[in-house]
């Protein structure tokens, strides 16, 4: 070392070469020795270490619902496991085999007898002893994106989805022996499992085999298109375009979305077709809806009836998602070919808006992404760049990139639209999810995802913020709002020096509400389009 | 106490009654710090989702004994400090020399997280500074930690020694720690007018 170099410096560029794995033995010594002996240098070191890790945290971070799905099938897994042991602990004491006194090795003999027992069970399957609901075979399938083994035995819980790929199968069953066979590209969803059984059918075929129900706990399986209701019976489900019933056994009570009730008997064949688009999509008060089903062009078609209908700018810069939805991978927006006006009207007359959009945002990536050019526009009613009547977006400026930010204009704020109203961190993740946001008359301002209330902070012009609350005031009315302007999806309508803003990912749904929606609503809005993927 | 607060004690409420959904609910809301607080304190990143697991299956089970009148966070983050204990216990018991380079890296960065806390600004501050950097440093952070490329392999993309890109990471590292703790006294100042 130079009798003049700074031994915290000459520590870094040790660290340097160490983490390069270049660093030889005197190196090694040299540095033991700074950290032995230097407490400048210990914690120097030390908070480096932290900071490499703490980026290895936060560049990766967890998906909040992977960490639960992981959570949820570790503890069925393990009272599962739990369960065997007693099991086998009861059994044989039965017989008298076995002291009261275990010694340690036993355990390992417990643990192949509970896997002997196990797999007896499985292919016994009585119905004492099994799980109230369980994969019990698979060929190319997963639960919840994860890969089934063939003979996995995999507890459902509520809320797991069960898919099947191309030449897969599962067969799932029921502790009362009744019976689910899921056909190849299927999804299947766990809605219930006790004291009433419902599953959600988002694509594919099911065969069911259903043993006798109770009348006051059904077995339901629902579909986009309605649900079947049974009670004991052998019958066929296939959802496509609409849902197709076919019967063996029994009789299958079948209700479309409308609420129109077939029943349907031993040999006969039903089908209901998609809903009318507006009322399975959003509630028939929308000002403006989207489905982005038209598959092909430069338009999307409004359906809710307000004739907001939007021209692609750059039809080169988007893509059609089979199915419903639109990819925007270029810079390029979606503009209201006529001022919304009669949108624009209704909420200066209610004081109260709500906007609710199914996407799939990319994130951002800190390092390309240009801090001033953001929030990127997810939907807006955009006057200039820096005046709108409001604007959902995506990352705030200079701020952090995985937030939703909404910009309102009220009689009390700024034609910036500041304070906006921002989630916490992490809120967008490259996932397919609902955002909605609601301001009420009185100036109550709500975001939730995927239908349930998220914490929300002020963000003022200085990027001061409020604390984190489920509820933020933005104070005013909205009779400023101009109704010349045009809805505007994806992107600016100008661009500054740092850009236009520009928004990639993909649209699903769009709604647009001249109220405040509720909780209630927020979630079945959540629930339908979900439902309908 | 504030509305997110008060959610919180609703839903903790709900757990202690058997609500799946609220528990889920609590972890859902405190797992990306949980990850950090482990995360910071661990050698092997692998490591970080087992243990974070591994508490949060405790919390579950334990739910029940907790004292609601009492903030969820730390007891949540002391369950996840037992395990983290019992981990580098079994750990220790292993290693060789503690006296080697590995192990007094682990210390000083185990004494360095326990100085700093687990501010739950932390992660919004570092993820900001990180948009700050630029040039050769911005691309060889997001290389190397975010496209996963080794050091060696950045070298020989830029033509330089890995020793290098090595030291260079290091002092992008300095200038982030630097950054974020300014953010952080920033907030704090705001936090205190």
């Amino acid at each position: 070392m130079n009798a003049n170099e700074d031994p915290v410096q000459r520590a870094l560029n040790l660290k340097g070469a160490y983490d390069a794995g270049v660093l030889d033995a005197r190196g090694r010594e040299e540095l033991a020795h700074l950290l032995r002996t230097n407490p400048a240098c210990r914690n120097t070191l030390g908070a480096d270490q932290c900071l490499h890790r703490l980026l290895q945290v936060y560049v990766r971070p967890a998906d909040p619902e992977i960490v639960i799905a992981g959570l949820h099938r570790r503890r069925a897994a393990e009272a599962s496991a739990s369960s065997f042991l007693r099991r086998v602990h009861t059994r044989r004491k039965r017989r008298g085999r076995l002291s009261r006194s275990w010694r340690p090795t036993a355990w390992l003999g417990v643990a192949i007898a509970a896997s002997v027992v196990a797999a007896v069970m499985v292919l016994l399957r009585g119905p004492q002893d099994v799980a109230p609901l369980s994969v019990v075979t698979a060929t190319h399938t997963s639960v919840d994106g994860l890969v089934v083994a063939p003979d996995a035995n995999v507890e459902l819980a509520v809320g797991q989805q069960v898919s099947t790929a191309a030449a897969g199968a599962a067969t799932i069953h029921y502790a009362d022996d009744s019976v689910i066979t899921l056909s190849e590209h299927s999804r299947l969803e766990v809605v219930a499992v006790q004291p009433n059984k419902r599953l959600a059918l988002h694509q594919g075929q099911v065969t069911v085999d259903v043993q006798p129900q109770a009348v006051d706990h059904p077995f339901t399986i629902v579909t986009p298109h309605g649900e079947a209701r049974v009670v004991g019976t052998r019958f066929t489900l296939t959802v496509d375009r609409s849902t197709v019933l076919a019967v063996a056994t029994g009789l299958v009570r079948l209700t479309d979305a409308s609420g129109v009730v077939k029943e349907v008997r031993a040999g006969e064949r039903a089908e209901i077709g998609p809903p009318a688009a507006v009322s399975a999509m959003a509630p028939a008060d929308a000002i403006a809806a989207y489905d982005f089903t038209e598959a092909a062009g430069d338009l999307v078609r409004e359906r809710g009836g307000s004739g907001l209908d939007l021209r692609i700018e750059d039809p080169e810069a988007v893509t059609w998602v089979p199915g419903g939805g639109l990819r925007l991978h270029g810079s390029t927006r979606l503009r209201s070919i006529i001022p919304a006006a009669a949108l624009v009207q209704a909420c200066r007359a209610s004081g109260a808006f709500s906007v609710v959009v199914d996407i799939e945002p990319d994130v951002l990536d800190p390092v390309s992404t240009n801090p001033l050019d953001l929030p990127k526009r997810i939907i807006c009613l955009p006057n200039d760049v820096d005046a709108r009547n409001f604007s959902l977006g995506q990352g705030l400026y200079e701020g952090p990139l995985d937030v939703f930010d909404m910009r309102l204009f009220t009689s009390r704020g700024s034609a910036r639209g500041r304070p906006s109203v921002v989630t916490s961190t992490s809120q967008v993740q490259a996932r397919r999810m609902s955002v909605a946001f609601t301001r009420a008359a009185s100036g109550e301002c709500t975001f939730a995802i995927d239908g349930r209330q998220v914490a929300v902070e002020l963000v003022d012009a200085d990027d001061q913020r409020s604390r984190p609350v489920m509820t933020a005031q933005v104070p005013g009315t909205l009779a400023v709002w101009d109704d010349g302007l045009h809805l505007t999806l994806g992107a600016e309508a100008f661009v500054d020096a740092n850009g236009r803003r520009a928004w990639s990912g993909t649209f699903h749904r769009v709604a647009i509400f001249a109220r405040a929606l509720s909780a209630d609503e927020m979630v079945t809005l959540h629930a339908a389009w979900r439902s309908d993927r | 106490m504030d509305d997110l607060a008060d959610a919180e004690t609703g839903y903790v409420r709900l757990a202690k009654a058997g609500d799946q959904d609220a528990l889920d609910w609590l972890i859902r809301c405190h797992q990306g710090r949980i990850r950090a607080f482990i995360g910071v304190r661990l050698t092997d990143a692998s490591m970080v989702d087992d243990l974070a697991q591994d508490a949060f299956i405790i919390a579950c089970d334990r739910i029940g004994t907790f004292d609601e009148a009492q903030p969820f966070y730390p007891w949540l983050r002391g369950i996840a400090h037992n395990v983290l204990r019992h981990h580098l216990r079994k750990r220790r018991s292993a290693t060789v020399d503690p006296h080697d380079l590995e192990s007094l890296l682990a210390d000083a960065a185990l004494a360095h997280a326990d100085q700093m806390g687990d501010n739950e600004q932390q992660e919004t501050a570092l993820r900001e500074c990180l948009t700050r950097l630029s040039g050769t440093t911005a691309r060889t952070v997001q290389a190397h930690y975010f496209d996963d490329r080794t050091l060696a392999t950045i070298a020989a993309e830029q033509g330089r020694t890995a020793k290098a890109v090595g030291v260079m990471l290091v002092r992008a590292r300095q200038w982030l720690r630097a950054c974020v703790e300014a953010k952080l006294g920033q907030n704090a100042h705001r936090g205190a007018t």
